[in-house]
């Protein structure tokens, strides 16, 4: 019986669903700076800022880390602390070597006694799920609370959260190269674009309702940064989500759709009514892209970057030259 | 009128009182209010046409519409606005106005053959049970085979279809279906329809989302193709329904009185629920679940218009339809071009709306 009070409450978690679903997304808010200790000799005790406010204060590398967090598993196996890394959610399907870690806890709901049972010396959660984090507070467990799906809101962000994470596990020199390796391939994307004075308008679709990325989202910086023009504008939010006719009327060039999940292809968004008039559908310039890979604030945020180069000016870049997503997509290819 | 009850068997001692009630009801025409309540359909839907994100001109939406219904009249707007007002807007509000009319008239019918105010068409296990088959198909490889054509609306039809049928046989005794039974399980079938689909969510933690946006439900996706699956279903079950509303008002009296004015009481229960059952339940497959509006609107047009079912059906219907059709307009124009989910706003309006009519006609409020 799911009558109206139940179905508020649905309504409710929408709100929490989305910010799991793009939970990939974003970079991090100018204060989550990560502050750690200067003491450069002795890289230990560290200090994390939670997004709670409070403090979480490291004694020595944690060897046992159980992440909720599928961005956060992407950086960690990224910068070598893979290793330290003994339970992962259920959503953390990459790189292979994390979603083959036996040992599944649920991140959206989350048991403090499935967590408290593997022993983890640390453990990362990117939204306080039930009150998870002071749950495991009271138990006792270092938990960092690290909000990047609403903090981070810039590829820049990304690279605070990945130096972030190598100081607080004893991998600093690692976090610090990949952190270079990607700002250059950055740098070289936006170079690459550097003529283009107006890039093609585009409509980054997130749900089969409409919800969409705006300009002050981690995704919507993908765009920024590759000087397209979004048809969702600051004003309307991070995350707005568009009527139809909406859509039509602001008549995208370009539309990138994320949401493969709900069944939304390319064929089935160009069959939608009305939708024939947009320019994006009439010219054939409809992309799926990988969810996983465009929503998660991770590494792989620069592969989307530079795949995103190659479809939105494919005449600026050349075919050979395009980067083409090396997990391949099924969806978009 | 008074032939039919005259053909009956009837019983003048015992059935005096409520023929004295139907015959001061039928003095009270139907005409009059239903003409006045498909005029205000008439104007909401208009309303809702010429507003929408798109920022176009009253006067070019009146002649796209008559462009389009094939009048001669040369096509001098851009070719987006075409389709927003015909593809977009059109089914858009067409459909929100056939789901609000059955959503509606199959409440008035629920709370009238269970006698209870509370009831709505989700009661005994059409909304969970709409659900649970969305939620199934989202999660298995299905939901990606059939292109435009979703999967997703048949299996809601038929989860719904299942969950009303099994509530039905568990709650049968020998050849009769105790109303208390039904409600109750109802509840049950529900309750365990509603965990699955907790449970398969939790399981299935990347199909989630998809999962709550159908069940949040909504008209941001209308289609006419969407009309047409709906249109049979809520149109014959509104025609079937109408010449039931004195077997309603009959069944309002307990059983026996009814039993003695004719009626069969458990056929016509079981034919009633059917009816509107199905009907709700194609409701529900092309929009999802959107709450409030079959519980609150015959109420309404209860309070407005009278307890008598042969008005209360075509009416709730016509207000049902203008109600959501105005709920929808809200969702979509609030906070452009942002969607508000239309079921926070058919809570937000519905509620007070019902308040303020408790309030003034505090007199008479059956069932409440």
């Amino acid at each position: 019986m799911l009558r109206s009070a139940r179905y508020i409450s649905f309504i409710a978690m929408i709100g929490v669903f989305l910010a799991l679903a793009s939970a990939a997304c974003d970079g991090s808010s100018g204060n989550g700076e990560p502050t750690v200790t200067p003491d450069t000799s002795a890289q230990f005790p560290v200090t994390l800022e939670r997004s709670d406010g409070k403090s979480l204060v490291l004694e020595s590398p944690p060897q046992r880390m159980a992440v909720l967090s599928p961005g956060h598993v992407e950086i960690l196996f990224a910068i070598g602390a893979g290793d330290q890394v003994i339970a992962v959610d259920q959503n953390s399907n990459f790189p292979p070597e994390a979603a083959a870690i036996e040992l599944k806890l649920s991140g959206f709901e989350p048991s403090v006694e499935a967590i408290a049972d593997v022993d983890p010396d640390l453990v990362i959660v990117s939204f306080n799920a039930d009150g998870i984090v002071e749950a495991l507070d009271g138990l006792g467990i270092p938990v960092f609370f690290d909000d990047i799906d609403s903090e981070i809101t810039s590829i820049e962000g990304v690279f605070e959260s990945i130096e972030e994470l190598g100081r607080a596990t004893g991998h600093r020199e690692e976090a610090d190269a990949l952190v270079a390796q990607l700002e250059e391939r950055v740098d070289a994307v936006v170079e690459s674009v550097a003529e283009v004075e107006q890039g093609p308008r585009i409509y980054h679709e997130l749900t089969d309702m409409l919800f969409s990325a705006g300009p002050d989202s981690f995704v919507g910086d993908l765009y920024n940064k590759l000087q397209a023009e979004n048809i969702a504008r600051a004003d309307e939010g991070p995350f707005p989500q568009f009527s139809a006719e909406a859509i039509i009327d602001r008549n995208p060039e370009v539309i990138l759709l994320a949401d493969a999940a709900f069944g939304q292809t390319p064929e089935v968004v160009s069959a939608r009514p009305g939708w024939d008039t947009i320019d994006a559908v009439a010219n054939g310039r409809v992309h799926a892209v990988d969810p996983d890979i465009y929503s998660r604030p991770g590494p792989r945020i620069v592969d989307a970057l530079e795949e995103l180069a190659g479809l939105l000016y494919p005449d600026l870049i050349p075919e050979e030259e395009a980067y083409r997503c090396w997990v391949c997509y099924a969806a978009s290819a | 009128m008074l032939g039919v009850l005259r053909r009956q068997r009837l019983n003048p001692v015992e059935s005096a009182a409520s023929l004295t009630r139907e015959v001061a009801a039928i003095r009270r025409p139907v005409l009059g209010p239903f003409a006045l309540g498909l005029a205000v359909v008439a104007l909401t839907a208009a309303f809702a046409l010429l507003w929408g994100a798109a920022d176009i001109p009253p006067a070019t939406v009146g002649r796209i519409l008559l462009e389009r219904l094939g009048l001669p009249i040369e096509a001098d707007w851009p070719g987006k606005w075409g389709a927003i007002v015909w593809e977009v807007r059109m089914p858009r509000v067409v459909l929100a106005g056939l789901v609000g009319a059955t959503l509606a008239y199959a409440g008035a019918t629920y709370q009238g053959v269970f006698r209870n105010p509370l009831a709505d068409p989700y009661l005994i296990g059409v909304a969970s049970g709409a659900g649970l088959g969305a939620t199934l198909v989202i999660i298995s490889p299905l939901a990606y085979s059939f292109g435009p054509l979703s999967p997703v609306p048949a299996a809601a039809f038929a989860g719904a279809i299942v969950a009303v049928t099994l509530t039905y046989m568990l709650a049968r005794v020998g050849p009769l279906v105790p109303i208390t039974t039904l409600i109750l399980a109802g509840v049950a079938v529900g309750s365990i329809a509603t965990a699955a689909i907790s449970y398969l969510m939790l399981t299935n933690e990347d199909r989630a989302l998809p999962i709550l946006s159908w069940l949040l439900g909504g008209f941001n996706t209308a289609s006419w193709e969407r009309v047409w699956l709906l249109l049979p279903y809520a149109a014959i079950g509104g025609l079937l329904l109408l010449p039931f509303g004195r077997t309603l008002n009959v069944l309002q009296l307990n059983e026996e009185q009814a039993r003695q004015l004719g009626v069969n009481v458990e056929a016509m229960k079981i034919t009633l629920l059917a009816v509107a059952s199905l009907a709700t339940a194609a409701a529900v497959a092309v929009s999802g679940i959107i709450g409030f509006v079959g519980l609150v609107v015959p109420h309404a047009a209860r309070l407005l218009w009278g307890p008598d079912h042969r008005r209360l059906l075509p009416l709730s219907a016509v207000l049902g339809a203008s109600f959501l059709i105005l709920a929808d307009l809200l969702a979509r124009s609030l906070a452009p071009p942002n969607e508000i989910p239309v079921g926070i706003i058919t809570a937000f309006i519905g509620a007070p709306f019902f308040l303020y009519l408790l309030r003034r006609q505090r007199r008479t409020m059956p069932y409440a």
